[in-house]
C-alpha cells in the first residue's frame, strides 16, 4: 500500500508544474509572438528606411542584393502604385499596389505596416512599406515583406528551448516532490502503524525520530505517550496484582456477590475453607456453596435489613469447621452500590480451645465435687449418730477414705500434668530395655485383666534396641494405657502388646485391644484434659480423665509421640514411639 | 438448569428461587438431624426441644416451596425439563418435610431417654445419623450439579443404614432379654434407630427422583445395584 498522503503531496506538485506550463501557454505565448513579430517588423522598417535613402533607379538596379541583405522580399512600387520590380516575382506582371493598406499608410505617414494573407504566396505575410522621397515628393515606395511562417518558426525554436528548460526544471522538481512527499509520508505512516499496534493493545518499541522538525517532535511525543501509558498500565497491573495477592493471601475467606446474589469474586482462603473447585464456587449462590441453614438465615436477614450481620456458622461435612461470618454491603464499589460482601473467619481452633477451657473448669469442679460430696455425706451421717454403730462406721469411713484417696489421686494427677507442662518434672533419661518395663506393667495389671477374663498377649522380639527414657515415667505411661485398655475392653476380650524397631530411630510399642473403640471424630481430642469420648463413659470406670493427657505430655517430654487408631465396636490401638538410645550419649 | 437460559428472565428467576429454597430446606433438615444426634450424645434435652420448636420453620418453607411450584405449573405451563424439575421439586419438598418431622420424633424420644440413665454407649446411632445426613446432602448436591453418578451412590448407601439398624435391633434384643428394666429405654432407642433408617429411605427416594429428573428414567422401584459396578 502506497501512502495516500504521498500521492496527495506528489499530485500537488505535479499540478503546480502543469499549471505553470498552462500559464505560459496562455499568457506568455501571445506576448512572445507579438514581441518577436514586432522585432522583425522593426528590423524590416529599419532596413526599409535605409533602402529608401537610395533613389528608385538605384534600388531597381540592386533589388536582388537588397533582398538578400535584408532577408526579405523586396517590392519596388512607383508613386502611382505600379510595381516596378519584385525580388521574388521578376518576370510576371503584378497588379497595382497603391490600394494595399501598408502602401496607403506609407503614402500618408511615410511608412506603413500590415499583416495579411498573400494570395500570391498563399501564406500570412508581414508587410512594411516605406515611401521613397525626393524633395518632399514621393517618388515611389519600397515594400519589404516576410513570411510570418518564418517568424512562427523562430518562435517555435524559442519555444523548444523554453519547453526544454521547463522540462529540465520539472524533472528534478518532481523528483524533489517525490522525495519530500516520501519524507513526510513515510514517518507518518510509521507513526500510524505504531498507533495501530497500540490500538491492538501491543506495546510497540519506541520509534526513532527521523528529524528535528514537527514530525520529529510528534514522534517523540507519541513515544512519550506510549511510554507513559504503559507505565500507567504497568502500575495499575502491579497495583492490581498486589491487591490480588493480598486478597488471596488473607487467611480469611472473602467473597462478593453480584446483583443476582451469585458469587462473582472470592479468594483462595475461601476456596480452602469450602474445599471446592473454582468452578463450583463462581456463579453459585452462597447456599449452593455452603449449604448452611444458619448462613442462609443470616443472609436473608441481611438482605431484608441491609445491616451488617455477624454470625457463627458451623460447616464441615467431613471435618468440623466453625466460621465467623460477617455479611456487609460494600461501599464505594465502582458501578454497584448494592454489592454484598461476606468475610469468613475460621474460628474452629478458637472454639475448640474455648470449649476445652470451659470443659476443663467444669470437669475439674465436677471431678473434685463428686468425691467431696461423698466424703461430706458420709461424715455428716457419722456425725448424726452413725458413729455409734461400729459396723456401719467402719464401712462409712472406708468409703470416705476411698473418696479422699480418689481426690488425692486427682490432685496428684493434676499436679503431675501441670509439672510436666511447665517442664518442672525432672526426667532421668537412661538407656532402658522396654521389654523389661512392659513385663513389670503386665505383672502389676495381671489381677485386673484376670478379673475381667481378658487375655493379654505379648510379642516382644529380642532385638529391640534400648530406648532413651525415664524408667519410672515409661512405667507410668504403659500403666495408664494398659489400664485404659482393660477398662474399655468387655469381659473375655483380648489385649495384644507388641514392640518393634521402626526405621532405626524409634521403637514402636503397640497396645491393641478388642474394646468398644473410639469414634473417629473424638480421636484428635483424646489428649485433652478431662476429655471423654462420652460424657458418661469413663467416669463410671473410675478414671480421673487425665490419664491420656499425662501420657501425651510424658511422651512429648521423651521426644516421642502417641498415636491412637480406633474402629468403633472393634477396638483401639495405641502406638507409642520412643527414641532409640544412642550409645555415645549414654555414657 | 444453568446450561439453558430461558427467554423470560422472570420465569428463570422463579425456577432458581425454587431450587434455592429447596436447598435451604435441605440445609435446615440436615441441621435438625445433626442437632438431634448431638442432643442424644450429650444428653442435651434443651437442644432436643430446640429442634422440635424449629420444625415450624421447616413446615413454613415447605408450604412456600409447594405454593411456588404450583404457581409455576399454573402460570408458566412448563414443559419437558422444567416440568420434570418442578414435579420433582414438589416431591423432594414433601420428603424433606417428612424428614424434618422425623427429626422431631427422634427428639421427643431423646427427651424421654434423658430422664433415665444412659443404657449403653451409642456407637452405631451417630454413624447412622451421619450417613443419613450426608445422603440428604449428596442427593441435593446431585440435584444442583445434575450428577447422576452421585445420586446413584446415595441410592446404594441406603443399604448401610439398613444393616446398621438391624445390628442395633439385635443388640438391644439381648439387652432386653437380660434385664427387663432396660425394655423402655431399648424400645426408645430402637424407635430412634428405625426413624433414622426411614430418614435414609427418604433420602434414597430423593436420589431416585434426582435420577429421574436428570435422565427421565424412573428408577424408583429398581434395585440400585443393577447395572452398576457388576
Amino acid at each position: 500500500m502506497k501512502s495516500r498522503l504521498f500521492f496527495k503531496i506528489f499530485a500537488t506538485y505535479l499540478i503546480l508544474v502543469l499549471l505553470v506550463m498552462a500559464v505560459m501557454e496562455f499568457f506568455l505565448t501571445p506576448k512572445i509572438r507579438e514581441t518577436i513579430t514586432r522585432g522583425v517588423m522593426e528590423r524590416m522598417i529599419g532596413h526599409g528606411r535605409i533602402m529608401a535613402l537610395m533613389t528608385v533607379d538605384e534600388m531597381l538596379r540592386k533589388v536582388t542584393e537588397l533582398a538578400a541583405g535584408s532577408e526579405a522580399r523586396i517590392t519596388i512600387i512607383d508613386a502611382s502604385g505600379k510595381v516596378l520590380a519584385d525580388s521574388s516575382w521578376k518576370d510576371q506582371k503584378m497588379d497595382n499596389h497603391l490600394n494595399r493598406s501598408e502602401v496607403q499608410e506609407a503614402r500618408l505617414k511615410g511608412q506603413g505596416t500590415a499583416i495579411r494573407y498573400s494570395r500570391t504566396l498563399q501564406q500570412n505575410m508581414l508587410y512594411v512599406a516605406i515611401a521613397v522621397r525626393e524633395r518632399d515628393h514621393i517618388q515611389g515606395y519600397i515594400r519589404l515583406s516576410r513570411s510570418l511562417e518564418e517568424v512562427s518558426l523562430s518562435i517555435e525554436h524559442l519555444y523548444w528551448s523554453i519547453y526544454l528548460t521547463l522540462f529540465i526544471i520539472t524533472i528534478p522538481s518532481l523528483l524533489l516532490a517525490f522525495l519530500f512527499a516520501r519524507n513526510i509520508a513515510s514517518p507518518i505512516r510509521r507513526l500510524m502503524e505504531l498507533t495501530q499496534k497500540m490500538r491492538a493493545g501491543e506495546k510497540p518499541p519506541p520509534m526513532l525520530a527521523a528529524s528535528d522538525d514537527e514530525l520529529g517532535r510528534l514522534t517523540q511525543d507519541i513515544n512519550f505517550i506510549i511510554e507513559a501509558q504503559h507505565e500507567k498500565i504497568r502500575l495499575a497491573t502491579e497495583e492490581k496484582s498486589k491487591l490480588e495477592a493480598a486478597f488471596d493471601g488473607m487467611v480469611e475467606g472473602v467473597l462478593t456477590l453480584d446483583g443476582d446474589n451469585r458469587i462473582d469474586q472470592f479468594n483462595r482462603g475461601l476456596r480452602k475453607m469450602v474445599g471446592k473447585r473454582r468452578a463450583d464456587i463462581l456463579g453459585k449462590t452462597p447456599l449452593e456453596v455452603f449449604r448452611s441453614a444458619d448462613l442462609q438465615a443470616s443472609f436473608l436477614r441481611f438482605r431484608e435489613t441491609r445491616e451488617t450481620v455477624w454470625q457463627e456458622v458451623a460447616l464441615g461435612d467431613e471435618r468440623p469447621l466453625i466460621l465467623d461470618v460477617n455479611i456487609s454491603a460494600i461501599k464505594g464499589y465502582p458501578g454497584d452500590e448494592g454489592k454484598i460482601m461476606m468475610v469468613f473467619h475460621d474460628v474452629t481452633r478458637l472454639k475448640q480451645l474455648e470449649r476445652m477451657r470451659m470443659d476443663f473448669v467444669a470437669n475439674v469442679t465436677h471431678e473434685i465435687r463428686t468425691p467431696l460430696t461423698a466424703i461430706i455425706g458420709y461424715i455428716e451421717t457419722l456425725l448424726q449418730g452413725a458413729v455409734h454403730d461400729r459396723e456401719q462406721m467402719g464401712r462409712f469411713l472406708q468409703t470416705a477414705h476411698n473418696n479422699a484417696q480418689r481426690l488425692n489421686r486427682l490432685v496428684d494427677d493434676l499436679l503431675t500434668l501441670s509439672n510436666i507442662e511447665m517442664g518442672e518434672t525432672k526426667m532421668q533419661f537412661r538407656a532402658v530395655t522396654i521389654a523389661e518395663i512392659i513385663g513389670e506393667v503386665l505383672k502389676t495389671m495381671a489381677p485386673q485383666a484376670a478379673g475381667k477374663k481378658i487375655t493379654v498377649e505379648e510379642n516382644l522380639p529380642e532385638d529391640i534396641p534400648l530406648v532413651c527414657a525415664d524408667r519410672d515415667r515409661v512405667f507410668q505411661i504403659l500403666l495408664n494405657i494398659l489400664d485404659n485398655a482393660i477398662k474399655f475392653t468387655p469381659p473375655a476380650g483380648a489385649i495384644k502388646i507388641t514392640a518393634a524397631k521402626q526405621d532405626g530411630e524409634t521403637v514402636a510399642v503397640r497396645i491393641a485391644d478388642t474394646g468398644i473403640g473410639i469414634p473417629k471424630n473424638d480421636l484428635p481430642r483424646l489428649g485433652e484434659r478431662f476429655y471423654r469420648v462420652e460424657k458418661t463413659r469413663s467416669r463410671d470406670s473410675g478414671g480421673t480423665g487425665l490419664g491420656l493427657s499425662i501420657v501425651k505430655h510424658l511422651m512429648a517430654a521423651h521426644g516421642g509421640r502417641m498415636e491412637i487408631d480406633s474402629t468403633p465396636g472393634q477396638g483401639t490401638t495405641v502406638s507409642l514411639y520412643f527414641p532409640v538410645a544412642r550409645p555415645p550419649a549414654d555414657s | 438448569m444453568d446450561a439453558k437460559r430461558h427467554t423470560s428472565k422472570q420465569y428463570e428467576a422463579e425456577l432458581l428461587e425454587v431450587k434455592e429454597n429447596l436447598l435451604y430446606l435441605g440445609a435446615l433438615v440436615q441441621e435438625a438431624i445433626e442437632d438431634s444426634i448431638q442432643a442424644l450424645m450429650e444428653r442435651d434435652t434443651e437442644l432436643a426441644r430446640k429442634v422440635i420448636a424449629n420444625d415450624v420453620n421447616i413446615d413454613k418453607l415447605d408450604d412456600e416451596i409447594e405454593e411456588k411450584c404450583v404457581r409455576l405449573l399454573a402460570l408458566r405451563q412448563p414443559a419437558a425439563r422444567d416440568l420434570r424439575f418442578i414435579t420433582t421439586a414438589i416431591k423432594i419438598n414433601g420428603h424433606l418435610e417428612r424428614i424434618g418431622d422425623m427429626a422431631v420424633k427422634i427428639c421427643e424420644k431423646i427427651a424421654l431417654l434423658n430422664e433415665e440413665p444412659q443404657l449403653k454407649p451409642y456407637i452405631d446411632l451417630p454413624r447412622m445419623a451421619e450417613i443419613a445426613r450426608s445422603m440428604i446432602r449428596q442427593s441435593l448436591d446431585a440435584l444442583v450439579n445434575e450428577d447422576v453418578e452421585l445420586a446413584n451412590k446415595v441410592r446404594r448407601e441406603d443399604e448401610i443404614v439398613d444393616s446398621l439398624n438391624e445390628q442395633i435391633f439385635r443388640e438391644l434384643l439381648t439387652f432386653m432379654m437380660e434385664d427387663h428394666r432396660t425394655i423402655h429405654r431399648s424400645l426408645l432407642i430402637m424407635q430412634i434407630s428405625k426413624t433414622l433408617e426411614r430418614i435414609s429411605d427418604h433420602a434414597k427416594s430423593i436420589a431416585d427422583m434426582v435420577v429421574f429428573m436428570i435422565t427421565g428414567m424412573n428408577v424408583r422401584h429398581q434395585w440400585p445395584f443393577e447395572g452398576q459396578e457388576t
